[in-house]
């Protein structure tokens, strides 16, 4: 049977979560695709590639409330990291239609979902939603041949907290941006650690794998720590745009 | 050369574009492109960006120039006609607030 490499990396800091990310992903070999599990702590606003940190960001905001910063190797929209669980899918083998990769890995999160009582289903290009609700945002990066896929389960949902850390266009439309988003995203309301098994379940189904659990090797953690140092917790990245 | 005028815009495509243009004598000069969407490789927007340089600003010749880019690199949320509008728009922008 085919078999995943099952990473359960536990909370750590914004540009730690990101430089394993990467770091795994350099690392990754044929035929072994990786599950990373994880969340953040301290809570984080993560940026997209193609996002100006100080058009989207209240960095100030999140410096005095403790919420890391950090700008993500891959593209879409601002993400409030806080109760959620984060999956990063890395695989060698991977449809090259980007639309049917998007669909194939949200596929194994939905039957994840499924087993906690969630039925869920997945929106192109990159969103999960429940109730007409989005409760999973996902995003994706293909280098040297290897895709990551990397997306956050909500729990919960603080529509408030985040715009405390976001910028918005004007102060006017602060309110209704909040009770927009409070209209059109929710968290699953489960734990972290149901979450993560149930997902488990669903890669392993879905890709139709077992799963082998493993911890980073030396050299990825120290790939990871150079990372975080020298890129992800860098002005140079992370007010690249 | 005339004076260097600098516009900002927020359009919304399929994805949001936040463009920065900064133009003279009806030519981009330099162009920055923001936003949700997504494009593969991510690298490719420098390029996309700089190819824009000396481009006339008219959204036809715009999207004459970016044609081929979105021919050759993958693109979600954009394309070259809504691109070619978010420049424009930060155009009317920069003259608007010349007013």
């Amino acid at each position: 049977m085919n078999q995943i490499r099952l990473l359960q990396t536990g909370y750590n800091g914004a540009a730690f979560n990101m430089g394993l990310d990467e770091a795994v992903m350099q690392a990754a070999k044929p035929g072994l695709p990786v599950l990373r599990l994880y969340g953040w702590k301290p809570p984080a606003v993560s940026i997209g590639y193609f996002q100006s940190m100080r058009d989207e960001v209240d960095v100030d905001a999140c410096g005095k409330s403790g919420v890391d910063v950090v700008r993500r190797v891959t593209g879409g929209g601002a993400v409030f990291h806080d109760a959620e669980l984060t999956y990063s899918f890395i695989t060698r083998e991977y449809p090259q239609n980007v639309k049917e990769s998007y669909e194939l890995v949200c596929g194994a999160v939905i039957a994840g979902l499924a087993e906690l009582g969630v039925q869920s289903s997945f929106v192109p290009l990159n969103d999960i939603v429940s109730g007409g609700k989005k409760i999973s945002g996902n995003a994706q990066t293909r280098k040297n041949g290897v895709l990551l896929q990397h997306g956050t389960i909500l729990l919960e949902v603080d529509v408030d907290r985040m715009f405390s850390l976001l910028k918005v266009p004007s102060e006017k439309m602060r309110d209704k941006l909040v009770a927009n988003v409070k209209e059109r995203v929710t968290g699953i309301h489960k734990v972290f650690e149901e979450t993560s098994v149930a997902v488990q379940h669903g890669f392993s189904s879905t890709m139709q794998a077992s799963l082998a659990p493993d911890e980073p090797s030396a050299e990825e953690l120290a790939m990871a720590e150079s990372l975080a140092k020298t890129k992800y917790s860098a002005d140079s990245w992370n007010f690249l745009r | 050369m005339n004076e260097m005028s600098y516009g900002k815009s927020v359009y919304k495509a399929d994805k949001l574009l936040k463009v920065s243009l900064a133009f003279s004598e009806g030519v981009i000069r330099k162009v920055q492109i923001c936003g949700d969407f997504f494009l593969y490789p991510e690298e490719s927007i420098t390029g996309l960006e700089e190819s824009l340089a000396g481009t006339a600003l008219q959204a036809g010749a715009i999207e004459e120039k970016t044609a081929g880019f979105f021919e050759q690199n993958t693109a979600y949320g954009f394309d070259a006609k809504s691109l070619a509008e978010a420049i424009m728009l930060a155009r009317q922008n920069s003259e608007a607030q010349q007013q």
